[in-house]
């Protein structure tokens, strides 16, 4: 364009050199109006792409809504071996998860998740021999494929302000950081501690309402927020059962701590869970910490506790870190969902090292020991030693 | 003894010009935040940038919705936002963004490359808000706002 007026200029010029300078004057003052025309339509052009969508790229909603697409995926190699314990090494776990949001307006909003995996389980894990009485297995073994698709999280919310929100379907139960914090990629060792995977410590979704709220903290700086909501417990889902989590957070969040509690039927029992959970980070140092208790009226509550220091041994990039991680079950069931009433009790501490190492934030490639040591009563089941040693290697991919 | 005195006097010189030229570029490497002119706010603390930013505040005081406008990764920018205003590596902001793909369903806010770019998204949302480099000339459709409490260099 410019050079194109330039010429037009030129081409006057020469061939017309008794034109006036003040006609020059004017298509001089012409060709700058349309350069700037020019650069308004350059930044028109830009916001017809990128404005309706908020974002750029090749993937939008069918309506007027903006469209969130995104989700993980989790690969794992394991293997096993212990006294008692035969040698196993197997690619355990393939999941894919797919994240979808959709905002209405500034106040409503869909957000989903959905899972689809193929896994090897570990059956009988805390294997107790005497259950092969009822045709259990009698050992600890990796056994045949696993596979699933279910939708941990769908829920519409309703922003009424910063301070107040309402959240109506299901979803990953805000208490603590690892039961909330189902994102792979982000877990520094595959699985989460123990208390995700113990059963029964939590009810691990939230159904029906979950209110939740923000508060800026005007003197010390930081945010504290709460959640408020209903559940529907799996032992018992025709009795609702509540819970709720306040929690404190420093303005970067270098440093956050929170309780938790729900309570609900467990059985015959009303339970009553409570949980404490702190993160802090000093670069290059990181600390999770969470505790679970949850009380069933009983002389032996299961309740479980975990510390995991890490360190950043390559700035961003490559991760060191340790654990130590007990778990005392003891209404534990011998196999998940049996209601025969056949427990298979354990009190068990995993210790662990392990490195990550994150090419990108995207991605989280792991390499993990733990000793899963069995204690008191439980070290010894009809004569076996139950403890063994596990290595994991796993790559988490967010997207 | 006098030519050893003009030697240094030179090399003195020569100090403090270097000194006052990378300084004048110092101060040239600073931002400031803007929002749309209609937009009554004059002036807001350091956290609530971070909150605004981070999605933890998503209204301004008369209940209608913020829209940050963010700047292209590795920018010089994006690069004293985060080190000077959010206390956070860029890194540790993308780790965020993954966690709240599930925890919130919020996305990371959307990201621009010019100066120029960023003031016409403030201009074109009521709400909008982004920072552009202290040495940019403004437009009529945004004005600059104050920022409170930040005490980082």
């Amino acid at each position: 364009m410019r050079l194109g007026w330039g010429a037009v200029l030129l081409i006057m010029i020469l061939f017309f050199p008794e034109a006036k300078a003040d006609r020059l004057s004017l298509l001089e003052n012409k060709f700058l109006e349309l350069e700037s025309a020019q650069k308004d339509l350059a930044l028109k052009q830009q916001e017809v792409v990128v404005l309706p969508s908020d974002q750029s790229g090749p993937i939008h909603s069918f309506f007027k809504d903006e469209l969130f697409i995104g989700g993980f995926f989790e690969t794992g190699y394991e293997m096993i071996v212990g006294p008692n314990t035969p040698f196993q090494a197997a690619e355990v776990e393939s999941l894919l998860g797919l994240n979808i949001s959709a905002t209405f307006s500034d106040q409503l909003r869909l957000s989903s998740q959905f899972l689809t995996g193929l896994n090897i389980h570990i059956a009988h894990e805390h294997y107790d021999p005497l259950t092969s009485n009822i045709g259990f297995s009698n050992q600890r073994i990796m056994s045949g494929y696993v596979y699933g698709a279910l939708i941990p999280q769908g829920y519409l919310e309703y922003r009424m302000s910063d301070h107040f929100l309402i959240q109506g379907g299901m979803g990953y139960v805000p208490f603590g950081y690892s039961y909330q914090q189902r994102e792979p990629v982000l877990f520094e060792r595959r699985g989460g501690p123990q208390m995700i995977r113990t059963n029964p410590l939590v009810n691990p979704l939230w159904a029906g309402v979950n209110f939740q709220g923000i508060y800026a903290l005007e003197i010390t700086g930081g945010n504290w927020g709460y959640n408020l909501y209903s559940f529907s417990p799996v032992e018992d889902p025709q009795y609702p059962g509540v819970g709720g989590r306040i929690w404190w957070a420093r303005k970067n969040e270098d440093f956050k701590f929170g309780m938790s509690t729900q309570v609900g039927k467990l059985g015959v029992v009303t339970s009553e869970a409570l949980g404490a959970d702190l993160q802090m980070k000093m670069k290059p140092f990181m600390v999770t910490s969470e505790f679970v208790h949850t009380f069933v009226h009983s002389d032996d509550d299961p309740w479980s506790i975990y510390i995991e220091p890490s360190m950043m041994i390559v700035r961003e990039i490559v991760l060191l870190y340790v654990f130590a991680d007990y778990a005392d079950s003891p209404l534990n069931q011998a196999v998940f969902g049996n209601k025969s009433g056949t427990t298979n009790p354990y009190k068990k501490w995993e210790y662990g090292v392990g490195v990550n190492w994150l090419p990108t934030s995207y991605v989280r490639l792991r390499l993990g020991l733990t000793y899963n040591d069995y204690v008191g009563g439980s070290m010894q089941a009809s004569g076996q030693d139950r403890n063994y040693v596990s290595a994991d290697v796993s790559a988490g991919v967010t997207f | 003894m006098r030519d050893q005195l003009k030697t240094n006097n030179k090399i003195l010189a020569g100090l403090i010009a270097i000194f006052i030229c990378f300084h004048d570029l110092a101060k040239a490497e600073e931002i400031v935040f803007i929002v749309n002119a209609e937009n009554p706010i004059k002036e807001m603390r350091n956290q609530d940038v971070v909150d605004i930013f981070l999605k933890k505040k998503r209204e301004w005081a008369d209940a209608s919705g913020i829209h940050f406008i963010d700047r292209k990764d590795g920018s010089v920018e994006r690069h004293i936002f985060l080190t000077q205003y959010i206390g956070r590596s860029d890194r540790d902001i993308e780790l965020y963004w993954i966690g709240q793909k599930l925890y919130s369903g919020n996305a990371a806010p959307m990201q621009v490359l010019t100066d120029q770019n960023a003031e016409k998204m403030v201009s074109t949302f009521k709400g909008g808000m982004s920072y552009v480099l202290s040495t940019y000339v403004l437009g009529k459709g945004v004005k600059k706002i104050m920022i409170q409490g930040n005490t980082s260099p």
